[in-house]
């Protein structure tokens, strides 16, 4: 069964690039501009991966995954938060939130594609 | 059937709501009796005060510091309401003074805001100037939605310019919706600032694409 | 002409359809399917020759950076249907008797009625047919008392809803029997709605972009407001789901129409997925 992919991200420049990277890796790719409308997405359907940014306006990253792990269909769902901002404490706020992984921004693509694959990975 | 038509009038019905417009029109609001509901504990007083003090520039340095620590999104969003309605340049610099909060909450309001304030515009060069590029960041997202035919010309600006990558990625983002078809060599010459970006060079290509550019 | 416009009369480049198709997405929600690209060549072509600007990137400059109100409206008037009739989208009447009343009971007393909000009604198609759907499908219109409130903008569609009468447009998407049992013919392929109904409808004229107009509704459980959004600029939209906020009662449901969402406008509303629907609804009392 094909994977699918959210991506959340207020540029669309940024998105179309994790998805033609997702996408090359054998992921469909859904799209939310802001964490709002990530939180629409999250609740209608499960996905199999979130990519998600951390500056979006409206919601924020961190804001979107605390909800999205409240309850329903993507409480345990691999969350990839990415973002410019690394220090420990940006860091330690994503995990707080529940994301899963937090990769620094601009991600190259083969960190992106090996982490989408490692989270998710079924066991034989 | 059980589809009834409701025979009481809503409580603080007409009265209220004719009092209020006309408290408005006759510049009679109390406000510093608004001011002190802008405290209280219970938020829904706290939402329909900030919403009352719309369209109030004596109000404005106080609603802008609330919005700085008010816990009850509804009412952050009232505050973003009523500073819009009253608009300017005062308002525009007391929310730009919160692009520098750290609350991610904060900015994102502040953000909101500024995009639907035009006196924005008069502050966007020396935003743009800010030594700190997230605050360079959080404006170009302000652009993003700010409705003012200059808007090109800055990010034109910031891809030219600016020495902070993710700054610039921001900047073309938006100008894949706003560019104009003249800034495709400029555009082009953005990732040889930052050879290392992965990103740019992808969304420059699809910007230049998307504004009717030939890639070289 | 610039680069971007090269494109044959009544059409639109590729690069300028994809910018239009993206930034339209964004401003109401509404994608295209790749079979409409024609139908939108047609009407944003229409648009720009109709504004006097000289090729597409003039005429998207104004509507997107000069935010110039007259020429969206143009264009959300030709890209959009405005037809009003009975049961439209009921996917999302469905939706408000087999889960949302659900939700709408639990939390709060079941002694009090459920209070049903309209807006804008037009000439009455909306809330006669949540007054019929509910008739016909819930499975507590016995037990509950429901008050439906309709208002819009315009005295004369006010007018025009309150007597009632139709055509057989705005019956298409009743059966017979509903149509024999809800309405009485007057001649002339025109229907009027029973009298029970046109009782049990209370219509106002309002704005709901108005702050001071709004104050008098409160306390309302479940409102419709679809296809109103979508025509207004940010601002108003923003001092709208403002004003559709406060009109709600903690807990309160807001339908939106089907392309619509809430986040192109304000996070405040929390939104929740039924079924086939996505609702918005004002948190529970909170409180700091």
């Amino acid at each position: 069964m094909t994977r699918i992919a959210l991506v959340v991200d207020d540029a669309a420049t940024v998105r179309m690039y994790h998805r033609q990277i997702l996408h090359d890796s054998g992921f469909d790719v859904s799209e939310a501009a802001n964490g709002y409308e990530g939180l629409e997405a999250a609740i209608a359907q499960r996905f199999d991966l979130i990519v998600v940014d951390v500056n979006m306006p409206l919601m924020d990253g961190y804001e979107m995954v605390t909800q999205v792990r409240r309850e329903g269909l993507n409480r345990t769902t691999p969350i990839v938060m990415v973002s410019t901002e690394l220090d420990a404490d940006d860091k330690t706020r994503g995990y707080t939130s529940g994301a899963t992984a937090y990769l620094g921004k601009p991600v190259p693509p083969d960190v992106l594609e090996s982490v989408a694959d490692a989270l998710t990975q079924t066991l034989p | 059937m059980a589809i009834v038509k409701r025979t009481t009038p809503t409580p603080d019905a007409t009265t209220d709501a004719a009092q209020i417009a006309q408290d408005r029109r006759s510049g009679t609001r109390d406000i510093d009796g608004l001011l002190l509901q802008l405290q209280k504990p219970d938020s829904d007083a706290r939402r329909w005060a900030a919403l009352d003090l719309g369209g109030e520039p004596a109000a404005v340095s106080a609603l802008a510091a609330r919005l700085a620590f008010e816990p009850s999104r509804p009412v952050r969003d009232a505050i973003v309401t009523a500073l819009v309605e009253t608009g300017g340049e005062p308002v525009a610099r007391a929310l730009a003074a919160h692009l520098h909060s750290e609350d991610a909450a904060v900015r994102n309001a502040a953000v909101g805001a500024l995009a639907l304030i035009p006196a924005t515009a008069e502050l966007v060069p020396s935003l743009l100037d800010d030594d700190d590029p997230d605050v360079r960041v959080l404006c170009v997202m302000v652009l993003a939605s700010l409705h003012d035919p200059r808007v090109p010309g800055w990010l034109l600006g910031v891809i030219e310019h600016d020495e902070d990558a993710n700054v610039c990625g921001c900047a073309v983002d938006v100008l894949s919706e706003v560019g104009e078809a003249d800034m495709c060599d400029a555009l082009a010459a953005l990732p040889g600032r930052f050879p290392d970006d992965p990103f740019l060079p992808v969304a420059v290509r699809a910007t230049v694409v998307r504004l009717g550019g030939v890639i070289s | 002409m610039s680069p971007t416009s090269t494109a044959a009369k009544g059409t639109l480049s590729n690069a300028d359809f994809d910018r239009f198709r993206d930034w339209f997405y964004r401003r109401s929600g509404i994608q295209f399917a790749p079979n409409k690209r024609y139908f939108v060549d047609k009407r944003v072509t229409a648009c720009i020759d109709d504004s006097g600007a000289a090729n597409f990137a003039e005429w998207f400059a104004r509507v997107r950076l000069n935010g110039d109100q007259q020429l969206d409206r143009q264009l959300m008037n030709r890209m959009t249907v405005h037809e009003t009739y009975f049961l439209r989208e009921d996917y999302q009447l469905e939706c408000l008797t087999a889960s949302a009343l659900t939700d709408i009971l639990r939390t709060q007393p079941s002694t009090k009625p459920v209070r049903i909000l309209s807006l804008p009604c037009s000439t009455g198609d909306e809330p006669y047919s949540i007054a019929i759907w509910l008739t016909e499908h819930w499975n507590r219109i016995e037990d509950i008392d429901v008050e439906i409130a309709a208002m819009d903008i315009d005295t004369e569609s006010v007018a025009a809803a309150r007597v009632g009468v139709y055509g057989l447009r705005a019956l298409q998407r009743l059966s017979l029997t509903q149509r024999a049992r809800w309405f009485t013919p007057i001649g002339n392929s025109e229907f009027q709605i029973s009298e029970d109904l046109r009782g049990a409808v209370s219509f106002s004229v309002g704005n709901v972009c108005e702050g001071a107009d709004m104050r008098s509704y409160r306390d309302y459980d479940v409102i419709f407001c679809r296809n109103l959004l979508i025509y207004f600029d940010e601002v108003s939209a923003h001092r709208a789901a403002e004003n559709l906020f406060g009109m709600l009662r903690p807990g309160g449901l807001l339908f939106l129409g089907h392309s619509e969402s809430m986040s192109r406008v304000t996070s405040i509303f929390e939104p929740v997925r039924y079924a086939d629907a996505t609702v918005y609804r004002r948190p529970l009392e909170e409180d700091a």
